[in-house]
């Protein structure tokens, strides 16, 4: 628990004038964090692209934590604020170093001291206070020992032009652009590993996301609703604030495999689907659709096949898990806590219809002419009449269900 | 409303209501308290007591002991009768899992050891079979009346006596699916029997368990010793009253019942015999339940499709796709495992009506016809 914070931004040098742009929205979202896990009173300052958190009541893990979930944040570490002393005497700052390690009476711990003065008026170097740390630490704390490369522990000292900051401990944030600096996508969502983890990956590069998923009731049941909610809380804490759309999806795919060839049902249970989130995106001024697809995984994943789902969205389709091995997508998804969820046994109304041997190289010819005799946009319409909007605050609660809206 | 699972839970009846709303308002005292307003709920509770020994042909001087569930009544005498280590434990893997997962709990507890009893390919007892199970170490034997998901009736009567030939061992029945719906007579070979109300338009969070007189058992739950010290808890006098309400109603018209739920099972039976590869694996089997496979699709989409259709009637599990469907149930009633994910189970009630059974029918034709292009996975 601490009473100051630092944190700095990512990849705010790679900006130029719309830096303030980008600035904004990082300090937006780290507002709303704050109003939900630090209510009391708090100021914050900029100081050479960094930010600094004081508050009179104790931050908390919770919200360190929080913190380390939003997107756009290189790192966040809990600080200690010192008055400078006169003639620049650094002695309290020695001390509240040296009180501060106490782990190291009894673990061997690698550290470096890592010092910046950012006030350059200060007459004494970086690598001298930093030699007179690492000094002070190895005779108090026989055990501590220095490498600037290894270092398991860095002890950040940063000189300010009336404080002097220290920090000893670090948290990597989750990197990447701030939330909606970069556009806004309609997530699909399954219930598998993959799509929650190129959610992630979308959130990290500041895309707002929303989330579909595809409800193939009566042919499966309501169970993987909780699972789909579960997965979509897991995914909301790298949002601001999010929708989930439970879009009812049985009678379409029913409808789909009386008329289709058997082994395009899936292709085709896929082409609605993309139909739907770009109808969707317009509901509610998406710029793109997310899918959790990767080259080759599964029958459906051809080039081919990914190919003439291009040509049917009216918007881009981010696939940012296509280069992704599976073991490295399953490590993604336990790092982020999905992994636990999507292992979850459900029914999965695609297989159910899956043809034994589906088609991997696809004739273009019966793909463009099957609209020709198949129009089902009249369902598309009442099965996004009856999808099922959950609001979704950063703390993963469903607060609000509601409806698209429809001119009469 | 066309609902065909009974067997799950029941519809309460309206009269139930009655009593229980009544007896909620007005019987508030505990029946245990030394006041007139105890005392009277305490002398009632004993009156209905009796007619739940009389209804099932018992002497007065047995025990019928009030429990929360069927569950709490199997688990109470499989816990109760003080078994030790060696003892053998003979009961059927097609039973409900408040006897098989209490008896296989026990069983690792106390090292007992556990003979299953096999069922021939109608769901039935393999009575040779059975009879060779049977030895003087046997010290309990779980039998159900009817199984709750085949329906197969089993001979209680005949199969308490050819154990007591063999052994003094513990017989215990499990007459859920049956009490207040086939007409019987508890005989001296039987020594426990379990009961549940929601199951014949009673409430739920009310059961019965049967003791005979003679027997001694460990109770579940210690404390103020009602129930003469076999179950402790504030008597829920109103759910009593309801349970009793629901037992006198059902045991009133029992034959009128029975043969009317017989007529409309073999009409169900009879139409749905047109369906292409359906199977009904059992024989002699309560008109309560009539239960098949349907192979090709997956019984969950079938009972969703008719749920859609305000139909109600039971899968297996939710079992479509990827999930495996090995049911331990249906394995030990001789169900091919591929056939797990495709049985379905109608259960029938007094209150079933013709309307409801016409229903059921095209409905489920209609269901059938729009899904059968997806048989086959």
């Amino acid at each position: 628990m601490f009473s100051h914070l630092v944190i700095s931004i990512d990849e705010l040098w790679l900006k130029g004038k719309n830096r303030k742009d980008y600035l904004r929205s990082g300090l937006d979202h780290i507002a709303a964090v704050f109003k939900v896990y630090h209510p009391d009173k708090f100021t914050y300052k900029i100081q050479s692209g960094r930010l600094y958190y004081t508050s009179k009541t104790l931050f908390t893990e919770e919200l360190f934590n929080a913190l380390t979930c939003i997107p756009g944040l290189a790192y966040i570490s809990p600080c200690k604020m010192l008055d400078r002393l006169p003639d620049e005497n650094l002695e309290n700052v020695y001390e509240e170093i040296l009180n501060g390690l106490k782990i190291l009476e009894t673990k061997p711990v690698v550290f470096r001291a890592m010092v910046k003065r950012v006030d350059k008026t200060f007459s004494r170097t970086s690598v001298f206070i930093g030699r007179e740390i690492g000094h002070r630490v190895i005779t108090r704390y026989p055990l501590a020992s220095v490498d600037l490369k290894k270092a398991e522990l860095v002890i950040d000292v940063r000189i300010l032009p009336k404080h002097i900051s220290i920090s000893t401990e670090t948290k990597k944030g989750m990197g990447g652009l701030p939330w909606g600096s970069t556009g806004s996508a309609v997530t699909m969502l399954s219930g598998g590993f993959d799509s929650p983890v190129a959610s992630y990956l979308m959130a990290k590069r500041g895309v707002k996301q929303s989330f579909v998923f595809f409800h193939a009731y009566p042919f499966v049941g309501r169970e993987v609703i909780t699972k789909i909610k579960s997965l979509a809380k897991e995914l909301a804490k790298f949002q601001r604030q999010t929708h989930l759309y439970i879009v009812p999806f049985g009678d379409i795919q029913n409808l789909i495999s009386k008329q289709c060839r058997e082994e395009y049902r899936v292709l085709f249970f896929r082409r609605y689907m993309i139909e739907i989130s770009n109808l969707i995106c317009d509901k509610v001024k998406a710029d793109s659709v997310i899918t959790g697809d990767c080259i080759g995984q599964v029958s459906s994943q051809t080039m081919q096949n990914l190919h003439l789902i291009d040509l049917i969205s009216k918007r881009m389709i981010l696939r940012p898990l296509v280069g992704y091995n599976k073991l490295e997508i399953l490590n993604t998804a336990t790092a982020i806590g999905t992994h636990d969820i999507s292992i979850i046994p459900h029914d999965d109304a695609c297989s159910l219809f899956a043809s034994k041997n589906p088609i991997i190289n696809p004739n273009m010819e019966y793909w463009q002419s099957w609209d020709k005799d198949f129009d089902i946009s009249a369902e598309l319409t009442v099965a996004l009449k009856k999808t099922e909007i959950f609001s979704i605050n950063l703390q993963g609660e469903f607060y609000e269900k509601d409806y698209f809206s429809f001119d009469a | 409303m066309n609902y065909f699972d009974h067997a799950a839970s029941s519809i309460i009846y309206q009269e139930v209501l009655d009593v229980l709303a009544q007896s909620m308002r007005e019987d508030f005292a505990n029946p245990s308290a030394l006041h007139i307003l105890g005392q009277n709920l305490h002398e009632r509770t004993e009156v209905m007591r009796e007619d739940f020994l009389k209804a099932l042909g018992a002497s007065v001087n047995d025990v019928f002991i009030f429990t929360s569930s069927a569950t709490e009544s199997n688990n109470t005498v499989i816990h109760g009768i003080n078994l030790k280590e060696g003892d053998v434990v003979v009961y059927c893997k097609a039973d409900h899992p408040s006897v098989t997962v209490p008896v296989e709990h026990s069983a690792k507890e106390l090292k007992l050891e556990l003979r299953k009893i096999v069922l021939d390919k109608n769901g039935a007892f393999d009575t040779d079979v059975f009879s060779s199970l049977l030895d003087e170490n046997v010290k309990l034997v779980v039998l159900t009346h009817v199984n709750n998901q085949s329906g197969v009736v089993n001979d209680i009567a005949s199969l308490s006596k050819k154990i007591k030939e063999i052994t003094s061992a513990h017989v215990h029945v499990d007459a859920v699916q049956s009490f207040g719906k086939i007409n019987f007579k508890i005989n001296p070979e039987i020594d426990s029997m379990s009961f549940t109300s929601h199951k014949i338009g009673g409430p739920k969070g009310i059961a019965g368990l049967y003791l005979k007189n003679s027997h001694k058992i460990k109770p579940l739950l210690l404390g103020g010793a009602h129930e003469n010290g076999m179950r402790s808890s504030t008597l829920a006098f109103p759910l009593i009253a309801g349970f009793h309400k629901a037992m006198k109603i059902s045991l009133e018209n029992t034959g009128d019942v029975f043969s009317k739920t017989a007529r409309f099972s073999e009409l169900i039976t009879a139409k749905l015999s047109s369906i292409d590869g359906i199977q009904f694996p059992f024989k002699t089997i309560s008109p309560f339940i009539v239960s098949f496979i349907l192979p090709g699709i997956s019984s969950d989409i079938i009972m969703r499709h008719l749920e859609m259709k305000n139909v109600f009637i039971s899968s297996t599990s939710a079992c479509s796709s990827k999930i495996p469907g090995f049911n331990p149930s249906l394995h030990a009633m001789n169900v091919p495992e591929k056939f797990h994910k495709n049985f379905l189970r109608i259960s029938l009630a007094a209150s079933t009506t013709q309307t409801e059974v016409e229903m059921l029918l095209q409905e489920f034709q209609n269901v059938w016809d729009n899904l059968k292009h997806m048989r086959g996975r």
